[in-house]
């Protein structure tokens, strides 16, 4: 018995003592009486009986002494009591959030948070786990392939496939030596050997993911400080001159271009969210490392973009994966590349040079290089329309330019 | 659907029948003897409360009826002697056991004993020619027995009123006024020692919460009216509060909790919404005041244990 039912039941044991006791002028016979006690009344006149029995106290006493007398309760002790009259659902869902109840989950939830902030300070931390944690990028074969690209690029600056790809060559990809950087650099620059070139039309579709790779490890350029600029854009011109005449070679064919247009911009949509998550993850903490060694008069700039961008390339998406077609694939591979510009990356479709934001759904305004449209133009897209030559579409502020 | 007059006696006599087949000693009876006796019993337990009950509702209850006491009770009032000494034989030692629990002492208990069976047998003569004895009222519904006892209890009231009536003492009207004046809500008894303004504000409040806990006694469901009456008016245990009622003891226990707690709340309801208590202010006064039964009742419980004690062999 509770406090609450102690403290009634005190009070209706004042209050029988003090009340005045109530009978009626009309009583019950014998026989009603007894077929009461025996419980032998129908359903339904029972009703009418209890009501005058509650108001009658002659009534009950005579009742009760005839019911106990009668053995009434040997009778219901040998019967089975009477399951707890069914609740409402709202007596059910009250029942849950009652105090005794509470007492219970009030622990359980504060056992359930200490075990929790438990397990969240003792977990090892290791920043692994966050990388591991963006997924399919990292184990894309690409971070195979990461590690002999600057290799390639040494031999090949255009798109030139690597020999081959050893995962053994993995840890070298990140190695932060700037020695070795400053070498790559170097070999970049390095005039392109024509030599070498010859045999990529007929490369077989075997090292087709190692191609698709490599050409992503082409470095690409922040804009240039003011004395390096011309020298770069030439550079990136003899770059693109040694593609178009590489593309003449292959004389392509006009509608497997354009299916592969259609084919690359489609993957570049399908990879951009990729992009934007592991950019959030990987940039932001890379541009903070660079501008650091900058401040230290650490590694060149060179060095910092080859840096960035080879994590920009381990996480960008894999759109030669994409491609379902086994022709699709290798043409597509063959003719495309990708490199970074000011932050943009693009890919290489045709004879075009496409920001990878670019979706076939935006409007495009076609900009000639020279015209009063194009000096009007924000500085970043005329830093990047400087550095590519050729057609490229830059997708600046949400809008598509078609710079000639 | 009610029955026609036809149809309704139809099924008393197909009703009679089936009793006397069921019956171990029919004691000669036909149907027709017994059609008004169960004309009359149907009509006061089944049709008075439901009068479309339709004929299960009539055949379920001439089916329990107790055919054998009724045959014999039927039989006595028709003269059978053969009955006659069959009920003197079964029951008189369950009326003199009645007349004894109803009775102060041995002689009384002869003597209400031997009015019984006149009254049974009955004094006078109906306008059939039959004595109008109370057998006539016997319906079957209840065992014989239990009958009898009843009889004999509502006998015994009856003869103490008349007795009450002619006699009546000074001293027991000095006791009837002593135990009346016991009975007024004395709402000093659990006050202690305290500044008029505080026994005046007391002595309201617990006015207010004993007036409100009859009323919130007198809302409940007639069942759950009847339990409180049989445990705290009648003194029963929970056990025999559940016999009355025909339930078990836990479940008159698990009723009694959940009609306390109605009581509360029907009591807190009262205060504040017309005496314009708060829900806490209701609540700590009802406490209050229990705290203070309890103190006053726990010094009564230990002097009746002492005494209890000094009395018995063992104490003394």
């Amino acid at each position: 018995m509770t406090s609450n039912d102690e403290q009634i039941d005190l009070l209706m044991r004042r209050h029988a003592r003090s009340a005045k006791h109530t009978t009626t002028t009309d009583h019950l016979d014998a026989d009603e009486m007894n077929t009461f006690a025996e419980g032998a009344l129908p359903r339904v006149a029972r009703a009418r009986y209890v009501s005058h029995l509650a108001d009658c106290d002659q009534c009950r006493q005579q009742v009760a002494q005839l019911a106990l007398s009668a053995g009434a309760v040997v009778r219901t002790e040998q019967s089975v009591p009477e399951k707890p009259a069914s609740r409402s659902v709202w007596q059910v869902f009250g029942g849950w959030f009652a105090l005794p109840v509470l007492r219970y989950a009030a622990f359980a939830a504060v056992l359930l948070i200490v075990a929790g902030v438990a397990f969240i300070a003792l977990r090892p931390r290791s920043d692994g786990s966050l990388v591991t944690g963006n997924g399919p990028l990292e184990q894309h074969p690409a971070s195979a392939v990461k590690s002999s690209a600057p290799d390639s690029n040494a031999t090949s600056p255009t798109n030139t496939p690597p020999a081959t790809a050893s995962p053994a060559t993995t840890g070298a990809a990140s190695d932060q030596n700037p020695k070795r950087d400053e070498t790559r650099v170097a070999e970049n620059i390095s005039p392109p050997q024509p030599a070498k070139e010859a045999p990529l039309p007929s490369a077989s579709t075997e090292s087709k993911a190692g191609e698709s790779q490599a050409y992503k490890m082409s470095p690409s350029y922040a804009p240039p400080p003011p004395g390096e600029s011309q020298a770069r854009v030439r550079e990136q011109e003899s770059v693109a001159g040694t593609l178009s005449a590489q593309k003449k070679a292959e004389a392509p064919d006009k509608i497997a271009a354009a299916d592969r247009e259609r084919d690359a911009t489609k993957d570049a949509g399908r990879a951009d969210q990729g992009i934007r998550i592991a950019t959030a993850n990987q940039a932001a903490p890379m541009q903070r490392r660079a501008a650091d060694d900058k401040q230290k008069g650490g590694p060149s700039r060179n060095v910092d973009n080859l840096s960035m961008n080879r994590n920009q390339v381990e996480l960008r998406s894999e759109p030669p994966k994409t491609q379902t077609g086994a022709d699709n694939k290798t043409s597509t591979e063959e003719s495309s590349g990708t490199r970074s510009v000011g932050g943009h990356k693009f890919r290489r479709q045709g004879n075009s040079w496409v920001d990878q934001k670019f979706k076939s759904s935006m409007a495009m305004k076609s900009i000639s290089r020279g015209s009063d449209e194009f000096k009007a133009l924000d500085s970043g897209v005329r830093s990047i329309a400087q550095q590519i030559s050729g057609e490229v579409i830059v997708v600046w502020k949400g809008k598509a330019y078609l710079i000639r | 659907m009610n029955l026609t007059p036809k149809q309704f006696d139809e099924l008393i006599i197909a009703g009679a029948r089936r009793l006397l087949g069921r019956a171990e000693d029919a004691r000669s009876l036909n149907a027709e003897t017994l059609t008004q006796r169960l004309s009359a019993a149907t009509e006061k337990y089944v049709l008075k409360d439901d009068p479309s009950a339709d004929s299960t509702a009539i055949d379920k209850f001439l089916d329990g009826l107790h055919a054998d006491d009724l045959c014999l009770v039927v039989a006595c009032e028709r003269g059978d002697q053969t009955g006659w000494n069959d009920l003197f034989e079964r029951y008189g030692a369950t009326v003199r056991s009645a007349a004894r629990s109803a009775s102060s002492n041995e002689a009384m208990a002869d003597d209400l004993a031997q009015s019984i069976w006149a009254e049974l047998h009955g004094l006078k003569t109906r306008d059939d020619g039959l004595p109008a004895g109370k057998l006539a009222y016997y319906s079957g519904a209840g065992s014989l027995g239990g009958w009898l006892r009843a009889v004999v209890g509502q006998l015994a009231i009856d003869q103490h009123r008349r007795q009450a009536k002619l006699v009546q003492t000074e001293e027991d009207s000095d006791l009837d006024r002593l135990a009346h004046s016991d009975a007024e809500p004395d709402v000093h008894a659990f006050q202690s020692a305290a500044s008029p303004e505080e026994l005046l504000a007391s002595d309201l409040a617990a006015a207010d919460v004993e007036n409100a806990l009859g009323r919130a006694l007198g809302e409940l469901e007639d069942e759950d009216r009847l339990l409180m009456k049989l445990y705290y008016f009648d003194g029963l245990r929970l056990r025999e509060a559940g016999a009355v009622l025909g339930v078990h003891e836990a479940t008159a226990s698990r009723r009694l909790t959940r009609i306390h707690g109605e009581v509360r709340q029907r009591v807190e309801t009262i205060l504040m919404t017309e005496h314009g208590w708060t829900k806490s202010e209701a609540a700590n006064s009802l406490a209050e005041i229990a705290s203070q039964l309890q103190t006053e009742v726990e010094p009564m419980l230990t002097r009746n244990a002492e005494s209890r004690l000094q009395g018995s062999p063992a104490g003394g």
